[in-house]
């Protein structure tokens, strides 16, 4: 019954997330960018919701500018790392031999950097930017979705209906993308949820170590970066931020365990 | 009829490489002839199964062709690429699996795993392929095709399933089929109506049928011809009639012997086979059966006996059955 109300709770945050995501340049009351001296370092009024930074621009402006491109890397990024690590393990299942050897010791030379400094590395090689940090932060989630696609392939590639789906002369990449891929897409998408509320975080993570989203544009992670810088001046801009990081991430978890339970057979017979 | 359409001669199949491998078939001739029906018997890990996977091409990864060859209506398949196979398989050779159950995919429908080599090897548009996955739906003896085509395989019981497998494998009208066990899962009345299903698509298609069982109704029920495996190789290859009125090698009268019948007194206890199949790591040398047969000769030990007939229609693999011993090997 709780799980029931977090979940709607988290479906409800999510969709606002999706409206602001959308229809952004419609909701915010200011643009984003624009500074106003003459009203630095604001509390909240009517004018301004969550009040102004020490630039005099409007924070919750600023929150929902920076939720697009929160979302937008955190969904991107993950959905580029599912494309090519399902690709590559579903690759190493079916094949074996050479290719499943190449393969895994790639992914263990992935899995032994952290992805944060993995990220770090990225950036510090393609500079800073918004690109090069989905690029990073994929990188960084590639090797999970190898291995679980892999291993998960690895149990299919041995069924009745995967060697008559050959025999019948279908060709490998239709027999992986036909019969492979649909029994195997429950803890994939699981999963892939899961690493978007992951993703949030290693965007504002790197965002706020400064090899993120640059200023003036807003993330949410550099909203807190510059936030925590002016946390006298004004503790609104961090804590807001934060405060959205630590919703999105967690309703996206609830929304992943609920999926979970859904789709894991063991689980829904609970 | 007279005409061979499967040659496989001297098959040698090893799991493994180098010191570690493991000789699962150890140099297997059969061959099959166009409209016929071959069964292939034999204990479980004698190397029938393997043999028809090596003839499709669809040993595990672990497993390798060593040695001979497979020949397929004139053309090599040990050799053959990857396009070659796929063209073949499901066009001019299919098969079908002992679980009907596991053998289909279970979040597709039936009718689009029909459709699916139809699409391949016929060309044909979605539309086409699906008004003809009806009809092999309805040729195979499914109630109300046009229902069942939309089903999915749960929806299904195990001898429709098997039925299924048989419409899919046959849909683009292959020469050879190959029947990996096709009733051993199921319960003896539908096995009979399977084997009934397959007899009358050989007949409809002049179809090429391997059977693989441990079976002898099976065998009896539907092959023309058989070819009795042991070890890794052929031990005996007849006519039906001939296995079973006079089976010659020691084992094949083992296997009859212990077959049960309805002529049968009841309290007699089934005759056995002495000892087990040995593990394909430890097959003895020379002839792979003459630890546990009856009448061995001294060099049955050592050398490995030729198939040789004793009739037209017969031929046995084993030392005892040499008409003159010594002049041989």
């Amino acid at each position: 019954m709780l799980d029931r109300i977090f979940l709607n709770l988290a479906l409800g945050f999510l969709s606002l997330i999706a409206i602001v995501v959308v229809f952004g340049d419609f909701i915010q009351p200011h643009d984003p960018l624009a500074q106003n001296f003459l009203s630095r370092d604001e509390g909240p009024s009517a004018e301004y919701w969550l009040g102004t930074d020490d630039f005099g621009r409007d924070v919750f402006s600023r929150i929902l500018e920076g939720t697009r491109l929160s979302m937008t890397i955190g969904l991107a990024s993950p959905l580029i790392a599912a494309v090519i690590g399902i690709g590559m393990g579903t690759t190493a299942a079916y094949f074996g031999g050479w290719a499943e050897r190449v393969i895994t010791r790639i992914t263990d030379m992935m899995m032994s950097f952290d992805p944060l400094l993995l990220g770090v590395l990225v950036v510090a090689l393609l500079g800073p930017g918004i690109l090069n940090l989905a690029v990073a932060i994929s990188f960084a989630l590639i090797p999970s979705f190898i291995r679980l696609s892999r291993a998960s392939a690895l149990s299919v590639r041995q069924e009745g209906y995967v060697d008559a789906a050959i025999a019948m002369g279908r060709p490998s990449y239709s027999t992986i993308l036909r019969h492979v891929l649909p029994n195997i897409s429950g803890p994939l998408v699981v999963m892939t949820t899961l690493w978007v509320g992951t993703a949030i975080r290693l965007e504002a993570t790197l965002s706020f170590i400064g090899l993120g989203a640059q200023p003036p544009a807003p993330s949410w992670g550099n909203i807190v970066r510059y936030g925590v810088q002016n946390i006298f001046g004004s503790p609104l801009p961090a804590l807001f931020a934060g405060l959205a990081i630590t919703l999105t991430v967690l309703s996206f978890n609830i929304l992943g365990d609920a999926l979970r339970d859904r789709l894991d057979p063991d689980r829904a017979a609970r | 009829m007279t005409q061979q359409l499967l040659t496989i001669s001297d098959l040698q199949v090893a799991f493994g490489s180098g010191e570690n491998a493991v000789q699962a078939l150890r140099g297997v001739d059969l061959s099959v002839h166009r409209g016929e029906c071959l069964g292939l018997v034999g204990e479980s890990g004698s190397g029938k199964s393997l043999t028809a996977l090596a003839a499709m091409r669809l040993l595990p990864n672990a497993a390798r062709i060593n040695a001979g060859s497979v020949s397929f209506d004139g053309e090599e398949l040990t050799s053959a690429s990857r396009g070659k196979l796929e063209y073949l398989r499901g066009n001019d050779i299919s098969m079908i699996f002992q679980e009907p159950m596991s053998a289909l995919n279970p979040v597709m429908k039936v009718g689009d795993q029909i459709a699916a080599p139809l699409r391949k090897h016929m060309g044909l548009s979605p539309k086409a392929a699906r008004a003809r996955a009806i009809d092999q739906l309805a040729s195979v003896g499914i109630p109300d095709p046009q229902r069942r085509i939309d089903n999915y395989p749960h929806e299904m019981s195990g001898g429709m399933l098997q039925r299924v497998m048989i419409a899919m494998a046959l849909s683009c009208e292959p020469k050879l089929l190959i029947a990996d066990e096709p009733t051993t899962a199921l319960d003896v009345t539908i096995q009979a109506q399977i084997l009934d299903l397959l007899r009358s698509k050989q007949k409809e298609l002049d179809l090429a049928i391997i059977v693989i069982t441990h079976d002898f109704g099976v065998v009896a029920e539907i092959a023309d011809r058989v070819n009795v495996m042991y070890g890794g190789r052929i031990v005996e290859e007849a006519r039906v009639r001939d296995l079973f009125d006079s089976p010659q090698h020691p084992y094949s009268i083992g296997l009859l012997n212990a077959t049960p019948t309805l002529e049968m007194a009841e309290q007699r206890r089934l005759p056995a086979i002495g000892g087990a199949v040995p593990h394909i790591s430890e097959m003895p040398s020379g002839c792979a059966f003459h630890p546990r047969c009856p009448e061995r000769r001294s060099k049955c030990d050592s050398q490995v006996p030729k198939l040789d007939p004793v009739s037209p229609n017969q031929s046995v693999a084993c030392w005892a059955r040499r008409q003159s011993d010594d002049q041989a090997a």
